[in-house]
């Protein structure tokens, strides 16, 4: 935090703790004010210091996933995203069957793998279709979230000119 | 007051729910109460919910009598959003509207806010010459740099709507970073593709801001995002760089994140940031400066 605090222009911890050494001097004129203000600097020291405290924190580590009975996974973490970006491709050029047989192509334990690294269930119960139609969906997203159709030309494109423009529909209307 | 420009960045997605009016008022926050900046914060949607957020105190149950005292008297004497921009509109050689602390409310000594009003909602049908409307906040803020009646602002905020508006047009043709929050899900992360690739045929012929696009409301599990939010943080990360590559647009994906906190709801009306979630506003906020320094 030390840092960041420096890079970024924040108050390093010690001038924090001048900044509110000078605050506290400073309420002890008005009682009613110095209720009020202190409330601000006991809030202000909570989190301009949030480690000062005990805080609860979830257990460390990922979720344990029962792999009992499986091979273990020949994919991690990167093969499998690069395995997803392979896909990926797979999906844009050939469609979701090919997909499916590339899937296919793969280990339980790897399906389960990249299921999991691609934040969809992967509990043991789950069948080879569904973890399969999870990866699927998750193509299909990836896909959808880069497409973009603009139907409107911009600005720029309007001033060049309609050559870029489909203008069938237009002569049909004209005529 | 000397006048220097302050930087200005406006938060916005066109859907809505993503954590707009939140992020927001964090940043102003933090950056106000933990460095030496002084930030106003504009709200400029019609749904008033920063400005809603502000008038409520949750502490007490009642509404914050001296906000809600000031603000009913900026309505009476026209010093709102809506009357600059209708003086703004109206026909005449000068942008007559005198700027001060009847126009800016001061929340602390280095946060100050220009509130809402409902009357935004009816303004795309009162305003007919909408080319000249987006000058209105560029002339706004030049009259705020220049007035001696306020202080020197570091930073300006604006809290847009979930929507292509007028006022947002006027923004976004002016300010140097657009801020998108987005979340790990599919329709919360469409929205990015739509501004990145077709914000600059809005904009044009203005040069297009630098955009920044941060994962907000982020799923964690053990102080770490979740596979899934990973999933849409590199998806995103993606059309950031595509949209960089072939609309050169000046758009990067932010690493820093915000993770969902039930409490940060709560921010705005009791509290400010809670002291788990200032770290992570800190370090957007020197992501997002470094971004357009």
């Amino acid at each position: 935090m030390d840092s960041l605090d420096k890079d970024s222009g924040f108050r390093t911890p010690a001038e924090e703790l001048e900044h509110l050494q000078n605050e506290l001097a400073g309420i002890r004129s008005l009682l009613r004010e110095a209720t009020v203000k202190l409330a601000q600097i006991e809030r202000h020291v909570r989190r301009a210091f949030p480690d000062a405290k005990p805080t609860k924190t979830a257990p460390a580590g990922k979720p344990q996933v029962c792999n009992a009975g499986e091979d273990k996974p020949s994919l991690v973490h990167e093969t499998a995203l690069e395995l997803f970006e392979t896909l990926r491709r797979v999906a844009e050029s050939e469609g979701g069957d090919a997909v499916e047989k590339r899937l296919s192509e793969l280990t339980m334990a790897d399906v389960r793998f990249l299921s999991q690294e691609l934040g969809l269930p992967s509990g043991t119960k789950l069948s080879r279709a569904k973890l399969n139609s999870g990866i699927s969906g998750r193509l299909n997203e990836s896909i959808l979230l880069s497409r973009n159709i603009n139907v409107t030309p911009s600005r720029a494109e309007q001033w060049a000119g309609p050559s870029s423009i489909d203008s069938g529909k237009d002569a049909g209307e004209a005529d | 007051m000397a006048g220097k420009s302050p930087k200005t960045i406006a938060t916005i997605n066109f859907k809505g729910g993503v954590g707009k009016t939140t992020v927001t008022w964090c940043l102003g926050d933090v950056v106000s109460d933990l460095s030496s900046n002084r930030v106003l914060i504009f709200d400029l949607d019609a749904q008033m919910s920063l400005t809603q957020a502000i008038t409520l105190n949750e502490d007490t149950g009642y509404l914050e009598s001296k906000f809600a005292k000031w603000y009913d008297n900026s309505i009476e004497r026209k010093k709102t959003i809506f009357d600059a921009l209708d003086q703004f509109t109206k026909p005449s050689p000068y942008f007559d509207f005198g700027v001060g602390f009847d126009f800016i409310y001061q929340i602390t000594d280095r946060l100050h806010f220009v509130p809402s009003v409902e009357d935004l909602y009816w303004m795309e049908l009162e305003v007919f010459d909408r080319d000249g409307v987006k000058d209105f906040i560029r002339r706004l803020l030049g009259k705020i740099a220049n007035s001696p009646k306020l202080p020197e602002y570091d930073y300006v905020l604006f809290d847009c709507p979930p929507s292509f508006t007028l006022l947002s047009y006027s923004v976004l043709a002016c300010c140097d970073l657009i801020l998108i929050p987005v979340n790990p899900d599919f329709f919360a992360s469409k929205g990015t593709n739509l501004i990145l690739n077709t914000l600059r045929m809005r904009i044009e012929p203005h040069p297009l801001p630098h955009i920044g696009v941060f994962m907000n409301k982020t799923k964690t599990w053990g102080g770490a995002p979740t596979n899934e939010s990973r999933f849409y943080m590199r998806e995103i990360e993606r059309v950031c760089t595509q949209a960089a590559e072939k609309q050169q647009v000046q758009a990067k994906f932010f690493k820093s994140w915000i993770p969902e906190r039930v409490g940060v709801k709560r921010a705005i009306t009791s509290g400010g940031v809670p002291a788990e979630l200032v770290d992570p506003f800190k370090k957007l906020w020197k992501e997002a400066v470094d971004w357009i320094a």
